[in-house]
């Protein structure tokens, strides 16, 4: 803990009172009040022990001054940490003791209900809106505890009262007595109402400053001095700034405002740099811009890395812009070969929501759609730097750039270590364009840290939990007293290992109200340790049925997140289904599991409300030796712990077992911490090219046989030597001229400087696949072409184009027939590639005929369970089934490819015909359908209920085309929705649970 | 409502009526602080400091039901708390001039009156004496904390005190008072909650389950000491004590800031008042479950000869000085 803003607020507050900030004890206590509590529920040891009155007793005194100050920036500080003493010291505890029963008791006299309450209104009277959020929905949460208790109706009133408050609302006319105590200032008050009372004037003190500075009462003469002059534009504007109070964000913290106000950043002309960490505002960032370039009447397209987070922007962006008849939308494009929806996008105010890959393929099959595109704003863009993503996201940032010379960039990040590679890869972008930049490393949590190690009390080993004070440290600094927390379980095994250590702990931990996620090393890690902890649980909770149904239809047998779920404890691994994986996560935030043990999947997707992660292993095998896990990568997994607006304080754990001779102590692990490690990777293209010059992709045979790289990343490579035309006397320059555009490879001229010429030094390379290229398709120039825009091996396309010959006689077949004879074809199109190395390397787990038989069986619906039988993939069944699933989830999309090459070769060999009939097939193999409608079924119900899809397929109303058909499927879905009784009859109970599930979603 | 009033804006309007004149007053607290001994050390293997109270530093006693002028001095202390204003007492003790006690007229306020002269319930009129022996132990306990705030801070430097007034009509869950000795860097707040016993105090003290497992029931003194400090049990009271002795002694929002920010310090004050014959250390174990600091855990051992006929006997004086003065 404690990151500098602490530092910062104790500097401020300090000089209410003319204290040193370094003789501060708040911090200190209030931790210490948070890991006594932690300590209760382990039933463990702490050194040294804490007295939580103590902190009661300053916040309270702090509190009744505060509440009698003028606002202030030093003041502000000081709710801060009196918000934060309240919490730290009251919000785990009321997990155990706000229980039912204490709706018998009135709120004001609720004395963890009192805590909480103050907590919220000293965050919210200094502007601390994220963490006094955490505080107001666990109010809100507790308000539903209480149904049905005698003060019900009272807790009710006053949690809707302080989310009034919170939204920034007035209340003309109060009605009750906590809208009279937030929103009036009555007589006769007792000291406790009378504080509450002067806290919640203070609150809408604040409110006044609200929106003024973003031109609420002068949008007009405001929106011209951020560049934008069309007369609808101050209208829009307004209602848009009505609706942003309306949503309760009326005020912003100083890092939104940027060092230079809104005015600075907020310029229709400039591109915008953000980083930020997560939770702290990156979103309504993102969102002034967005509205801003509504405002002008030109579009806005995010861009984001996964599915579900591009949901997650896609709600958000909704709330804020559908009232205002602003279109928003998933971009229904398809990440195909020949996608689908590559529409132009629709006209007027429109933002959409998607992934760099399916903004790639729209551009690639219709770039004229975004010609009205204004912004983009590109979230997560550390993934510029990710092997798999990098690529694919410099590209279509190339590509909008080359497109819509006039369009504008955001780029938002939370990952302040990639700050100086994604300024430099923006400013390689851009070029000399006018941009700004919002940077901070504040965090809107707060986090601990520490190691849970061994150590020896009466001969034996316990684990022992041990925590660095509050202050700020760097890799080198020394504890000289931690906080200790001494489990009172001894470990049996004589040299324990890091599981050893962190079990006794788990599943303590499981048996709390806490969240925890375990970070292991393998998928089958998080089976076993799940399995592990769960059978020491006697405890058996029961989980939501829906849920259980949608699963059962999806597997055809249990799920192991079930099977220990009603433990609380569950996997999360990359060979779990997708919906088992949402499952878990979802489980998670309604605290139906406490604790989930994952890989490091689980730090890359949406943020989930975790209280404490441990992560077990620093080391990795890789490639046939023990490597180190990179920092970022155990600092992505620790940051797990805390969530901004949920979870305000996390605690992070790195098991470290000690042992006689080399105990433990939490120095061990500063480095882990504490040490900021630059993203020094090459990123994007220039990777590329690197590894296919260091893996001689120039030499004779590499296009057969593509060795030394990804298939994918063959793919990427023959794309771009493809598209420089045909001419060998050009090669030079027009590579050189595409190598430029790529931030990426004037990065790499930089890295070695004058004394090499990259772009020489890579066409050096890239000229002779360039060249043997044209040598092989002189002659034929629809294998260039398939080439070029599939990047599938030669000898494959050279095959679908001879098979093809046949086409006319698939004239008037059914879907059926036409993907029986393309799977023919793919079948023994591969067949004659066995000898390749890039066929040795994709089948090298699976064989092709194993392949053939999975995606049958995957197209037709067929349960996971039946998919698992037919495939051993290891010879141990839980190793096996883990397997099937990350081909499933990982490697089908690529083998769809082959389907999908096949449909690109019609359309080469058969040009501007009508009646294409191998459109469809590489979609149906990647998402597991056979028929449009089930797959439009698959879309609605939200890409991850596969057999759920085919079941309904029967309740498709009639349509044509997958657009037609897609609205159909979408208004019987929200009559379901709407009206139970609108279901079929016929549907099964399974069925018609699994569609709540989906429902209450 | 008196002691919310700042001292400098108290005014006695002419039709008050006087209680008790200021030399009564006076000549009250000097016994009281002269013949009280000082609080006990903490003893080697204790889990707290057992402060068995004694008056008379000659002839050291228990407080006696047969010794008149302790009951005169006892009553008046009494009404000195009951009625008087706490600032203009803390003030007294810190050698300033003593003040009289006045009411408004015309009587005693209803809750007081009740209280002292309340009709006795015919059904049960133990339920009077009762009430009035709570309210006695209360005052007592305030008194003995006051001496000890006097006591302590007598000569030593820029350093003051303030104390809630005693608890005469509980309502609330929490600590029954609170003292503070507020110094340039820290205060040092001390709570206090009193039980009163006319038999063996044990039952009320702690509980089994809390002395020997740490868990603890409702209604016992340590039991509940433990649930302030970790279950933030009578947070609510506790907000409303501190306010109280803030305002008594006009504490600037930023010396508060100021002290909450160096960090308080704090003690728990266990008080007993019961027959000294009662008395014993042991009754206080499990103290250590609530703070593992000895120094920092108090019991207070007020004992009499006869508890019951003791408060009956200042209850008979305080009833006579309040029909003097035709209040009641």
């Amino acid at each position: 803990m404690y990151s500098r803003q602490l530092q910062d607020q104790l500097s401020n507050v300090g000089q209410i009172g003319h204290v040193d900030p370094a003789s501060i004890k708040l911090l200190d206590r209030s931790m210490s009040a948070y890991l006594k509590v932690l300590a209760g529920y382990l039933n463990a040891d702490m050194n040294p022990n804490s007295d939580p009155l103590l902190i009661t007793l300053d916040a309270l005194f702090i509190s009744r001054a505060l509440s009698m100050m003028e606002l202030s920036p030093m003041v502000e500080s000081g709710h801060y940490l009196v918000g934060m003493a309240f919490e730290q010291s009251g919000e785990l505890l009321s997990r155990k003791y706000l229980t039912t029963e204490q709706g018998s008791t009135e709120p004001l006299k609720n004395d963890l209900w009192y805590r909480l309450l103050l907590s919220f209104l000293h965050y919210l009277a200094g502007g601390h809106r994220v963490q006094a959020l955490s505080i107001l929905n666990r109010l809100d949460g507790f308000k539903k505890i209480v149904l049905n208790t005698p003060y019900a109706g009272s807790y009710e009133q006053a949690t809707d009262s302080l989310r009034r408050l919170f939204n920034g609302r007035t209340v003309a006319y109060p009605v009750n007595y906590w809208e009279q105590l937030f929103f009036r200032n009555p007589e006769g008050i007792s000291t406790q109402e009378g504080k509450i009372n002067r806290l919640a004037s203070q609150v809408r003190t604040r409110r006044q400053e609200a929106l003024s500075d973003l031109g609420l009462e002068n949008a007009s003469e405001w929106l011209i001095r951020q560049g934008v002059r069309e007369n609808e534009a101050p209208a829009f504007w307004e209602a848009y700034l009505q609706n942003l109070e309306h949503r309760g964000i009326t005020n912003f913290t100083s890092e939104q405002r940027g060092p230079n106000g809104f005015q600075d950043w907020l310029q229709i002309d400039r591109d915008l740099l953000v980083i930020l960490p997560t939770g702290s505002g990156k979103s309504i960032i993102g969102e002034l811009r967005t509205a801003l370039t509504l405002a002008k009447g030109r579009q806005v397209v995010w861009l984001l890395p996964s599915r579900a987070l591009v949901r997650q922007a896609h709600r958000e962006l909704t709330k804020a812009f559908e009232i205002l008849n602003v279109s928003v939308e998933e971009l229904p494009t398809t990440e195909d070969f020949e996608p689908f929806f590559i529409e132009d996008l629709p006209a007027g105010r429109y933002v959409a929501a998607t992934t760099p890959e399916k903004l790639a393929a729209l551009i690639r099959a219709n770039p004229d759609s975004m010609r009205n595109v204004g912004l983009v704003i590109l979230d997560e863009a550390q993934k510029l730097f990710d092997l798999k993503r990098g690529t694919t996201i410099e590209y279509v940032l190339q590509e909008i750039q080359h497109l819509l010379p006039d369009a504008k960039f955001a780029l938002m990040s939370a990952q302040i270590d990639s700050m100086i590679r994604l300024q430099n890869f923006f400013h390689r972008l851009r070029g000399d364009r006018d941009f700004r930049e919002l940077i901070s490393d504040r965090r809107p949590t707060r986090r601990m840290y520490g190691v849970i190690t061994n150590a020896i009390e009466d001969h034996f080993w316990k684990p022992e939990l041990q925590i660095y004070p509050p202050g700020l440290q760097n890799e080198d600094g020394v504890t000289e007293s931690p906080f200790r927390i001494s489990l009172q379980k001894h470990i049996r095994s004589a040299n324990p290992n890091s599981m050893d250590i962190v079990q006794p702990l788990v599943l303590k931990l499981t048996e709390t109200p806490l969240r925890t996620a375990v970070f292991v090393r393998t998928p089958i890690n998080t089976e076993t340790q799940s399995e592990r902890i769960a059978s020491k649980i006697d405890t058996v909770r029961e989980l939501p049925h829906s849920d259980l149904a949608r699963l059962r239809i999806e597997l055809g047998r249990e799920s192991v997140i079930q099977t220990y779920g009603g433990k609380g404890i569950a996997p999360h691994h990359a060979g779990l289904t997708p919906l088992e994986q949402h499952t878990v996560e979802k489980w998670e935030r309604r605290r139906e599991i406490n604790t989930v043990v994952a890989t490091s999947t689980l730090a890359e997707g949406v943020n989930l409300p975790i209280d404490i992660s441990i992560i077990t292993y620093t080391t990795r095998y890789d490639n046939g030796q023990w490597v180190d896990v990179p920092l970022n990568e155990i600092q992505n997994m620790v940051g797990r712990a805390g969530r901004a607006g949920h979870v305000s304080d996390g605690l992070c754990l790195i098991a470290l077992p000690s042992n006689r001779r080399n105990p433990i102590m939490v120095d061990s692990a500063r480095r882990y911490f504490f040490r900021q490690e630059r993203i020094q990777n090459f990123l994007g293209l220039s990777r590329l090219l690197i590894k296919a010059i260091q893996t001689h992709a120039s030499e004779e045979e590499w296009l057969y046989e593509y060795d030394g790289l990804d298939f994918s990343e063959c793919q990427t490579l023959v794309n771009f030597v493809t598209n420089i035309g045909l001419d060998p006397n050009h090669f030079d320059n027009r590579l050189r001229e595409k190598l430029r555009q790529y931030p990426s490879i004037q990065d790499l001229q930089e890295y070695f400087g004058d004394g090499l010429d990259v772009f020489a030094a890579l066409n050096h390379d890239l000229i002779p696949i360039a060249e043997r290229i044209t040598n092989i398709c002189e002659n034929d120039p629809n294998l260039y072409l398939a080439l070029s825009r599939t990047g599938i091996p030669l000898e494959l396309l050279q095959y679908y184009l001879t098979r093809l010959d046949e086409r006319e006689r698939l004239i008037g077949q059914d879907d059926a027939g036409i993907m029986i004879w393309a799977d023919n074809v793919v079948q023994n199109g591969l067949l004659l590639c066995q000898n390749r190395a890039w066929y040795r390397n994709i089948f090298d787990r699976v064989s092709q005929n194993d392949l053939m038989a999975v995606i049958h069986l995957w197209r037709n619906g067929i349960p996971i369970q039946s998919i698992e039988n037919q495939l051993v993939l290891a010879e141990n069944p839980r190793q096996s089934r883990i397997n099937v699933g990350r081909l499933l989830n990982h490697q089908l999309s690529m083998f769809a490819q082959f389907w999908g090459a096949l449909s690109i070769c019609e359309k080469i060999k058969y040009p501007d015909r009508d009646d294409y009939m191998l459109n469809n097939i590489q979609v149906y193999v990647r998402e597991g359908v056979s028929t449009l409608k089930q797959l439009a079924w698959l879309n609605r119900l939200g890409g991850i209920d596969r057999v759920l899809a085919h079941r309904l397929e029967r309740y498709t109303p009639e349509g044509e085309g997958l657009w037609e058909i897609s609205r159909q499927i979408d208004q019987t879905f929200r009559r379901w929705r709407r009206d139970h009784a609108s279901l079929p009859m016929d549907l099964e109970l399974d069925d018609l649970a699994a569609l709540n599930s989906i429902f209450e979603e | 409502m008196a002691d919310l009033i700042p001292r400098n804006l108290h005014v006695n309007p002419p039709s008050m009526i006087e209680i008790l004149p200021h030399e009564h007053v006076l000549q009250a607290w000097e016994w009281w602080i002269s013949c009280i001994h000082p609080r006990a050390a903490l003893l080697d293997g204790n889990c707290c400091i057992y402060d068995q109270k004694r008056w008379d530093m000659d002839n050291p006693t228990e407080l006696r039901w047969n010794d008149h002028s302790q009951i005169t001095y006892i009553s008046r202390l009494f009404l000195v708390s009951l009625l008087g204003d706490i600032s203009e007492t803390i003030c007294m003790s810190l050698n300033e001039p003593s003040s009289p006690v006045r009411i408004p007229p015309p009587r005693l306020e209803e809750h007081y009156r009740n209280l002292i002269a309340g009709n006795p319930n015919p059904d049960n009129e133990r339920d009077r004496f009762e009430r009035f022996r709570y309210s006695l132990s209360e005052s007592l306990a305030f008194w003995v904390q006051l001496s000890y705030l006097s006591q302590s801070v007598r000569g030593v430097d820029r350093t003051t005190y303030s104390i809630s007034r005693p608890n005469f009509l509980p309502d609330d869950k929490g600590p029954d008072g609170l003292a503070v000795i507020l110094q340039e860097n820290n205060a040092n707040i001390e709570l206090r909650s009193v039980k009163s016993s006319i038999n063996s105090p044990k039952a009320l003290i702690t509980s089994n389950s809390f002395k020997n497992n740490g868990i603890p029931t409702d209604g016992k003194l340590l039991d509940e000491f433990y649930k302030v400090a970790y279950e933030s049990y009578g947070l609510g009271k506790l907000e409303d004590l501190l306010d109280k002795v803030c305002r008594v002694r006009n504490i600037s929002t930023n010396y508060e800031t100021r002290i909450g920010l160096l960090g308080t310090s704090k003690a728990y004050n266990a008080m007993v008042v019961a027959d000294d014959r009662f008395a014993s250390y042991p009754l206080f174990s499990g103290f250590d479950k609530v703070c593992c600091d000895a120094t920092r855990c108090i019991a207070t051992y007020i004992g009499a000869n006869n508890w019951a006929r003791f408060s009956d006997e200042v209850h008979h004086v305080v009833e006579n000085i309040l029909n003097d003065a035709g209040v009641i």
